[in-house]
């Protein structure tokens, strides 16, 4: 019954994760162009 | 020098992470929880990981303090900043794991009251260096509150013992004997996922640190070029 529960908090703590590592490679991306 | 150990690790936690679903997805459920147990793989790692994040954010800042090395304090704000992410991570899938189970997200709870205090008091702490100009100054101060913030660690683990709390007490106990009061293939799940948010947190701080020292190099470049330009 809870398993599509369990299973969106899985969900959105590993895409908070990756979100975090994605939004900094972004970041350093547009430092090394803007150098 | 191009940083080889970096892209490793990332490959690592992925593999580790996957491990650690793959154990937590197939652990049985719990005879009261039922599937809802799985949560806690993933919610007791994530906070114990944030207690480890603000100790090495502690340890980094004193060698900040004694030494004056601006790469401590890249190293120590970027695990400050790895164990906000996962304090709001360890608040947000605890309230979803209240509602089933408590009735309740939220509750004013020793536990959960000194969790979102701590969560606060590193909010705070990038709050604070964003208002100093002066990158030493900012590193000095953000490494006493780096230090002072760090005493939420213990008050938060004894909470549920200080005080009469709805949330359990500690699955993992830390102090005195090593004790585990479960299923063993939940304890399989559980370190499983444990040591995947172990090497990521290497991972994210690593990954952080060397991003952080890019940023610092051009900021740095362009002070100086200002102040060759005669702008300051």
């Amino acid at each position: 019954m809870y398993q599509t529960f369990v299973t969106i908090v899985y969900l959105s703590t590993f895409l908070s994760l990756i979100g975090y590592v994605v939004y900094w490679y972004l970041r350093l991306k547009q430092t090394e162009r803007d150098q | 020098m191009k940083d080889k150990v970096t892209p490793i690790l990332g490959i690592l936690t992925l593999l580790s992470f996957a491990a650690g679903l793959f154990y937590a997805f197939t652990a049985p459920p719990d005879i009261h929880q039922k599937e809802l147990v799985r949560i806690f793989y993933l919610h007791m790692p994530v906070a114990l990981m944030s207690y480890v994040a603000y100790f090495v954010a502690m340890g980094y800042s004193l060698a900040y303090l004694i030494t004056k090395n601006r790469k401590f304090d890249r190293l120590a704000y970027s695990s400050a900043e790895v164990g906000v992410l996962f304090t709001a991570l360890t608040l947000i899938g605890g309230s979803l794991w209240a509602k089933p189970t408590w009735g309740t997200y939220w509750t004013w709870d020793p536990r959960l009251t000194t969790t979102a205090i701590g969560f606060l008091i590193y909010v705070g702490y990038f709050i604070i260096r964003g208002l100093i100009e002066d990158p030493d100054r900012r590193a000095r101060v953000g490494a006493v509150i780096g230090i002072v913030g760090t005493l939420y660690v213990p008050i938060n683990y004894m909470s549920v013992y200080w005080w009469r709390s709805i949330h359990q007490t500690p699955t993992l106990k830390l102090l005195g004997d090593l004790e585990f009061s479960a299923d063993p293939r939940m304890g399989v799940a559980l370190m499983c996922m444990f040591v995947a948010f172990v090497i990521g947190f290497v991972y994210f701080v690593r990954f952080r640190a060397v991003v952080a020292d890019r940023i610092e190099a051009k900021e740095d470049r362009l002070m100086e070029q200002s102040f060759q330009e005669g702008r300051i």
